[in-house]
């Protein structure tokens, strides 16, 4: 019965059933390390909206590289743009620096041309400019457009300010003589001084032409400007006319001054002709009152004294007109005008301006008169212009709104009209009647001189002398002695010449020679041939003429 | 040895032979210029004289056949034909018309009668005859007009004997009747 005791064996304490869970254990703790090593650095960026931008999906590239993706979109806390969160691979950490910067590229159409085709297929993705910056940031503000500049591109970057932006735009090229140097990077409006704002690069080693000197206008489209010079119009390259674009250089007969530094603030003018138009400091403001016309006379317009550009039109002073409280009607319109010594090379100082006020106060008192000319037929534009009239009457400066007045004459019709009845003054002081009878006179005299008998016997004169003139020519004909000494030298002429004819001595005597030389050849053949004989060992009997005989 | 010295003593004596000595033969007119009596101015120029190439030369010549001409070495005529011809013929001619006749180009008159000759053929024949063909114009002006005459000589003249003397003779003899043509077309 004994032998019938189980035999009952202790088992093993640990199941192999625990391999399973283990190694599971394992795997995950490797895969938690594996991924916590391996993790990307997670940032932020902001956009104004997240239009082709999808969670899981969108890369992020650099240099066409993928080093990211999209992990997130959502809607920034005050919901007017989107945090956009992207986890960039670990090795790529260092790309993130302070002045890093990202944009989402797509496809783009504008005037300088179309960018990122590629991405109609592949789909839009965030890609990324790294800066030059200290590592470290996690946030960023995404760009709405690609950067224009790279980071760290040599030059020099410039703040332009103009009046009006309709024509320049981000990504318009800065040209120098014609050639592109660099870019318009971004426009703003600035709202202290309500002008806009470019910021401008200009790329290495061009960025040395700018200079303190250095002027900048507008080059965009084409320019059509009808002024009193008449019209003008300038064009740039193609990309300018239809892009636009700025152009600098500096300007015949200024200074150019020192190299700028960086987001140094230049003013745009309008086009090439105003930057060389200099600031003057010193000026002074002249009225003058016009009863005519002034329609075309635009603030701006030319003051010349005597053809010399002496000034400019600032304002028509209407409204100061009306404050005047004047009475009547026909009061002349009152316009103001701003006179600078500087540009009639007086000076720019207060000394040159006293000088010049000085002038006109005396000047008005001799005569010098401001008037309105018209500058452009075509376009109508006038001008003033101010120049001594010598029979206008004395005059001293007068006053008006504050301002002196420069007293003025009439032009255009009034003038033309005053010149017409001074001519005609003039021609009817003319003698005419007298003039008249003394051509009258004249004419009965000439009368009298073709009805003489000296002048009606002129033809018969002329003829004698034709006919004497015909006799003299007649000395030469046949059997005259002149005739006969002219043959006489023709003759000695031909016997002259018959010297050398084939009938001539002379030419006899050379064909004698010619015959004797003959002779001389024709024996000097038979003395070879004589000899040739004699060269034989046995002389061959001679070959005697033939002897003629008579008929048998 | 004999027959050597033999050769050489011909030899010596075939070196010593003289060649002949050429005859030349002088073509002149037998008429004295001016024999005849007194001669008038006659308005008549005798321009030129031309002759044929195969007798432009020294040795007078023999048609041996038809169309086969020899020209001989050792007789020949004293001074080109085409002087002698133009002597003899304008002595002929003078003699014939009883003018004178002027000779050249550059003798003749305005309104001279103006002859001017070509001898086409001059020579011998094996057959025993001497042969002169030859042709002439006469230039004149009638009424103020130019006008131009040509004419052709063509006669054959036996030869008196043997050897170039009567050839010579025979053909002096044939240059007269040409001369007498000449001047009967003139006149």
């Amino acid at each position: 019965m004994n032998d019938l005791k189980p035999d009952v064996k202790r088992g093993r304490n640990v199941s192999p059933i625990w391999i399973v869970p283990i190694v599971a254990v394992l795997l995950g703790i490797w895969m938690v390390g594996y991924n916590f090593y391996n993790q990307g650095t997670e940032v932020i960026l902001s956009f104004s909206n997240a239009d082709d931008l999808i969670a899981g999906k969108t890369k992020i590239k650099y240099l066409s590289v993928e080093v990211g993706q999209v992990e997130g979109v959502i809607l920034n806390p005050e919901a007017n743009g989107v945090l956009v969160k992207i986890s960039l691979e670990k090795g790529y950490k260092t790309l993130l620096r302070k002045d890093t910067r990202f944009w989402v590229e797509r496809v783009r159409i504008g005037a300088g041309g179309i960018s990122g085709l590629s991405t109609i297929l592949s789909g839009a993705y965030i890609k990324l400019a790294p800066g030059e910056g200290e590592e470290g940031a996690r946030k960023y503000v995404g760009l709405e457009s690609p950067p224009v500049t790279p980071v760290g591109a040599p030059g020099v970057r410039l703040v332009l300010e103009t009046d009006n932006a309709s024509s320049v735009s981000v990504g318009d090229p800065i040209l120098f003589h014609g050639y592109t140097v660099g870019r318009v990077e971004s426009m703003a409006l600035d709202e202290f001084s309500q002008s806009v704002r470019y910021n401008a690069f200009v790329d290495a080693p061009y960025h040395k032409n700018v200079t303190s000197g250095t002027r900048f206008w507008d080059v965009s489209g084409l320019t059509l400007n009808a002024s009193t010079e008449g019209f003008t119009f300038s064009s740039e390259s193609i990309e300018t006319i239809l892009s636009g674009g700025v152009a600098f250089a500096v300007p015949a007969g200024f200074e150019s001054g020192e190299p700028v530094e960086p987001d140094t603030v230049f003013n745009v003018f309008d086009s090439y002709k105003e930057t060389l138009q200099k600031t003057y400091q010193h000026g002074a403001y002249y009225a003058v009152q016009f009863s005519q016309d002034i329609s075309g006379l635009v603030p701006g317009a030319p003051v010349t004294y005597r053809g010399v550009h002496a000034g400019r039109v600032v304002k028509v002073m209407v409204r100061e007109l009306v404050g005047q409280k004047v009475s009547g009607i026909g009061e002349p319109i009152p316009v103001l005008l701003y006179l600078e010594p500087g540009l009639v090379q007086m000076g720019d100082t207060p000394e040159a301006l006293e000088r010049l006020t000085t002038a006109i106060r005396v000047g008005v008192s001799r005569g010098l008169r401001a008037s309105l000319q018209t500058g452009n037929l075509l376009t109508g534009s006038q001008f003033v212009t101010v120049d001594y009239y010598p029979n206008e009457e004395d005059k001293t400066l007068g006053e008006f709104a504050g301002y002196p007045t420069i007293p003025t004459v009439p032009s255009g019709l009034i003038q033309m009209t005053r010149s017409a009845k001074s001519f005609l003054d003039t021609l009817n002081t003319l003698p005419l009647e007298k003039t008249m009878n003394s051509t009258n006179s004249a004419i009965t005299s000439m009368d009298n001189l073709l009805k003489s008998r000296e002048t009606q016997n002129i033809p018969d004169k002329l003829n004698a002398a034709l006919t004497s003139i015909s006799n003299a020519a007649g000395g030469l004909s046949p059997g005259s002695p002149a005739y006969e000494q002219l043959y006489g030298a023709l003759v000695a002429l031909r016997e002259t010449m018959a010297s050398i004819t084939p009938d001539s001595p002379l030419y006899k005597e050379l064909e004698s020679s010619l015959y004797k030389l003959n002779i001389t050849l024709h024996n000097m053949e038979q003395l070879t041939g004589s000899l040739s004989e004699t060269a034989r060992v046995l002389p061959a009997p001679d070959d005697d003429d033939i002897i003629p005989e008579a008929r048998k | 040895m004999r027959i050597l010295a033999c050769s050489i003593i011909c030899l010596l004596l075939a070196a010593c032979s003289t060649t002949p000595q050429p005859e030349s033969y002088l073509l002149r007119s037998s008429v004295t210029p001016g024999a005849g009596g007194q001669l008038t101015p006659g308005g008549i120029t005798l321009v030129s004289v031309d002759v044929a190439t195969y007798i432009d030369q020294p040795g007078l010549v023999i048609e041996t056949a038809s169309g086969q001409v020899r020209t001989a070495k050792q007789n020949l005529w004293a001074e080109p034909l085409r002087h002698s011809l133009m002597d003899f013929l304008a002595n002929e001619l003078s003699q014939h018309i009883g003018k004178t006749v002027n000779v050249g180009l550059q003798s003749a008159g305005k309104d001279d009668v103006r002859l001017l000759v070509e001898i086409d053929q001059l020579h011998g024949t094996a057959q025993g005859d001497a042969v002169l063909v030859a042709d002439w114009i006469i230039k004149k002006m009638v009424d103020g007009e130019p006008v131009e005459s040509s004419y052709r000589f063509s006669q054959v003249e036996p030869l008196k004997g043997d050897g170039y003397d009567a050839l010579v003779s025979a053909e002096k003899e044939l240059l007269v009747m040409f001369a007498h043509a000449i001047s009967k077309s003139i006149n």
